[in-house]
This record gives structure tokens, C-alpha cells and sequence, in this order.
């Protein structure tokens, strides 16, 4: 079993190192280190490996409607929509518990202190708070997905 | 300082994990019927695993704060409130000194765990908090909680201490203030539906009758109104044995299912006596054990059948939960 000080140790010989990526399973724990990049599920580098440019055109163009689409929908509204963020990674609920209501539907009005999820991490429930007065526009995630620091959670329509 | 009971409530002891190593002198275990409970509230407050809380049964006691506490509440929910005002449970809560804590009305389960950072200052009786009910040993004056007892508290350590100093200064005119991270619930059973225990099977199980062996598997047993903490008795389908059988007491253990002539089987638990000389069917997994704690008079249960291999695995997934949890929870309190 890793202590946060292996770790701590694991990241500073990683940091000086000119490894890029770095991962470490030892039984259930598993650790993933990478510098200057977000880290890429494995997904892409298959598709590489392949060989299949179908496969990388097809990826491409995937996500292209999708950035567009999100685009338009600020675009269209003519006016600016707030992204509440993870502020940790974890796995998102929008419930409490199981079978409890969301904390928010679409169109709920929101203030600051409003809980509009939480996310769990090794098996704690944190919950997320607005941060902003608003109106919920959309709900990002799916429940029990995996979210990443800094990922759009909910667009918020300012008030 | 200290916690002084205004109103008892229906079944409110002192609890730990049991008192162990006195069993071959026929002193029984005790500790908290829902001991998986019992150790989150003491770890959702930096307290050590073991330390004893107040397991309060159905109906909650009311209990004058007389200082100020930073306390968890886990189990079944028994709908806790400060000032009126619901506080939330399976997280840490920071309660200011002249308030008073009171339970109402049951939501959930059948027992709630109260702890407090520091714990209670109970002498232990042959190394063991626990209240022994029936001897009158070990617990509060060795019973349940009275109208105008007081419980002295012990001083929270430095690391749940800062804690408790970190959500005082945060403190406004709300009567409580909490984290804003808690824990799941997941092993209060549902409510309404028959709930699922993984048993294995007991060592007499091959003696009883082909009809009573089917339907322990394929019948729902209902909690009758005769379950304390010794046992819970079910009723159903009376399990007859095939052939009359003389047996010699032999040892009993958390969770064994036994089946007394009448045909009813009994789950023992936290107050179960040493010995037994009834069949014995079934033996609950241990990750069970807290379920069957939380389930009250009238629920009903289906037993399932799982090998011992797998009762083991289920522990042990646990256990490394619970492991996760305190190094998160430890990671919450720096």
C-alpha cells in the first residue's frame, strides 16, 4: 500500500525526471502522472497503433459538431453562460443518495450557496456549491460519470 | 464538561465494539448492534474506531449540550434536529455549547450512533465500554440511559480538535454548522420491500427436513415484536427438522441462525448468550450483520445463500473501504 509520502516522493523524482507519462499499479491502486498535458485515456493511442486513419478522421469529425454545438448555443442565447466546474476529481452524483431527488433540475433557480452536486472521492461525498446566482441550462454529466479538475459540470445562465 | 439526558428515549446505551476474551467465563460480547455504524461515527469525528458512542434504538432521546461538541450521527436516520431545525447526519457536526439535540420521528433503520470528538469518559469494565444490559455491567451505571443522567465527555485530541475549532470560527447564527462532505448510507436496507441477508449454511443445515431447507431459501421471514439486541426472532414458514436430533451446546457466534423446536429461527447478535444448543441453519456474513441491526419489528427478510469464500471476499472489500475512507477522512481534517 502507497502513503501519501511514497507518492509525494513518486511525483518529485517523476517532476525531475524527463518522463512525460508515468503509471504505477501496484493490487487496487493505481497512479497516473503526466506533465504539461492532460492526461489521454488510452483510447487514442489504440486507434494509432491501428494504424486505421478512418478510425482518427472519424474521432475528428466527432468532436467537431460537438464543440460547435456548444458554440452556437452561446452564440444563439446572446449572452454568456456560466460553467460551474469540478473543483476536484471524483465521481459525479446529482443526487444525495440513491433514489433521492436531484439537487437540480434544469431551469432551478440557483443562488451562490445552492448545492447542485456532489462528487465522490474514496468513498467520501463532496458536495459542489454554485458559486454564482443563476438559472441551471444544462447538466453536463451523467450521473456516476468520472469527472476531471476543472470539467464543466452545469451552464448556468447568469442572473 | 458534559451531555445531560433531558428525555431518554425508548433503548439509549453506551457501546463500543464489544467486550472480548470473557466469552469461556459466559460473559457475552455486547458492543453496537450496528458496529459498521459505530465506526464511522467515530471516524467521521478523528475519533479511533473503537471509541464508545451512544447507540439510541427507534426513539431518540433529548439531550442537553453543555459545551461546545463536534459530533457525527450515523446508522438509521431518527430524524435528529438542534433548535427545531433537521441536522444533517453522516457528516461531522459542529453543535455550540446550551443547545439541545432531539430526536423525532424514525425515517430509516432501526439504530442510530451518536459520537463525539473526544468520546465519552466511561470506565471500562474488563476492557469494554459496552453496557452488558441483562448484567447490569460495563456502559453508564451498566444500563440504558435515564431522564437527568449526565455523561461526561472527554477533551477532543489535537487533530479532531482543529477541526472542530476550524467550523466554530465559521460559525454564524445557524444552531449548527457542518462539512460540506459526508458519507453514504448504503447499508440502511430499503424500506417496504423483504430484505436480502447472505447466509451461509450452519452446521446442522443437512438435518433439517427437504421442505424446511427449501423454504429457508425461497420464504420471507418477518422480524417478529420478540427481537432485542440478544436476537432477532423471524417468523414464517415453521423449519422442522428431519429426524429428532440431541445435540451438546456448542459455541455460537454474530450472526449464527438458529431454530429452536417451535420451528422459528432466531438471528443472534450483539447480546447473544455464549453458548447454544439448537441447530443451527445459517450463519449471516458479517457484512450483513449491520443490516440485519438496522432492520425493526415487521420488516421482512429472504436469506441467500453465499459460500464462505465469498463471505470472506465481502469483508474484506469492506474493510479496505473502511481503510479508504479514514485515510480520506484524515485527509479532510489536516
Amino acid at each position: 500500500m502507497l502513503t501519501i509520502d511514497d507518492i509525494r516522493e513518486i511525483i518529485k523524482l517523476v517532476d525531475q525526471s524527463s518522463i512525460q507519462q508515468f503509471q504505477l499499479e501496484q493490487g487496487a491502486t493505481k497512479i497516473s502522472i503526466g506533465k504539461n498535458a492532460v492526461v489521454t485515456p488510452a483510447q487514442p493511442i489504440l486507434d494509432e497503433v491501428h494504424g486505421a486513419k478512418t478510425n482518427k478522421e472519424a474521432a475528428v469529425t466527432a468532436t467537431v459538431p460537438g464543440r460547435l454545438a456548444e458554440e452556437l448555443v452561446v452564440a444563439d442565447k446572446q449572452e454568456e453562460l456560466y460553467k460551474i466546474t469540478a473543483p476536484m476529481v471524483g465521481t459525479f452524483y446529482a443526487a444525495p443518495e440513491p433514489g433521492a431527488a436531484a439537487f437540480v433540475k434544469i431551469g432551478e433557480k440557483i443562488t451562490l450557496n445552492t448545492v447542485v452536486c456532489v462528487l465522490e472521492v474514496m468513498k467520501l461525498f463532496n458536495e459542489v456549491e454554485a458559486q454564482v446566482n443563476g438559472e441551471i441550462v444544462e447538466i453536463l454529466v451523467k450521473d456516476g460519470e468520472f469527472v476531471e479538475y476543472g470539467q464543466p459540470l452545469f451552464l448556468v445562465k447568469i442572473r | 464538561m458534559s451531555i445531560k439526558v433531558l428525555r431518554p428515549g425508548l433503548l439509549t446505551s453506551i457501546q463500543d465494539l464489544g467486550r472480548y476474551g470473557y466469552q469461556k467465563h459466559g460473559v457475552i460480547v455486547s458492543g453496537a448492534m450496528d458496529s459498521y455504524s459505530l465506526r464511522m461515527a467515530n471516524l467521521l469525528v478523528g475519533n479511533k474506531e473503537d471509541q464508545a458512542v451512544l447507540e439510541i434504538t427507534l426513539v431518540g432521546p433529548a439531550l442537553l449540550i453543555e459545551k461546545d461538541i463536534l459530533l457525527a450521527i450515523t446508522g438509521g436516520d431518527l430524524s435528529p434536529t438542534v433548535g427545531g431545525k433537521p441536522i444533517p447526519m453522516y457528516r461531522p457536526v459542529f453543535l455550540k455549547k446550551g443547545c439541545i439535540l432531539q430526536f423525532g420521528a424514525r425515517k430509516s433503520g432501526c439504530r442510530s450512533y451518536l459520537a463525539i470528538a473526544g468520546g465519552y469518559n466511561i470506565s471500562e469494565v474488563m476492557r469494554s465500554a459496552s453496557t452488558y444490559l441483562r448484567a447490569g455491567l460495563g456502559g453508564f451505571e451498566g444500563r440504558a440511559l435515564q431522564v437527568d443522567d449526565v455523561l461526561q465527555l472527554k477533551d477532543p485530541q489535537e487533530k479532531n480538535a482543529s477541526l472542530l475549532r476550524q467550523l466554530a470560527s465559521s460559525s454564524s447564527a445557524s444552531s449548527y454548522v457542518s462539512t460540506k462532505w459526508f458519507l453514504g448510507r448504503s447499508h440502511i436496507p430499503q424500506e417496504g420491500e423483504p430484505v436480502k441477508i447472505r447466509v451461509m449454511r450452519g452446521r446442522q443445515f443437512e438435518q433439517f427436513s427437504g421442505d424446511s431447507k427449501d423454504a429457508f431459501w425461497n420464504c420471507p421471514f418477518q422480524v417478529s415484536s420478540q427481537s432485542d439486541r440478544m436476537g432477532y426472532r423471524l417468523s414464517g414458514t415453521a423449519l422442522k427438522l428431519a429426524e429428532p436430533l440431541e445435540m451438546i451446546s456448542e459455541a455460537v457466534s454474530l450472526g449464527t441462525v438458529q431454530v429452536p423446536p417451535d420451528g422459528n429461527p432466531i438471528i443472534l447478535l450483539a447480546d447473544r448468550q455464549t453458548v447454544g444448543g439448537y441447530p443451527k441453519i445459517a450463519q449471516v456474513a458479517l457484512v450483513d450483520v449491520a443490516v440485519v441491526a438496522q432492520l425493526k419489528p415487521g420488516s421482512k427478510i429472504c436469506f441467500q445463500e453465499i459460500s464462505l469464500r465469498e463471505a470472506e471476499r465481502l469483508y474484506l472489500i469492506r474493510e479496505q473501504e473502511i481503510q479508504t475512507l479514514q485515510r480520506a477522512i484524515r485527509l479532510k481534517m489536516q
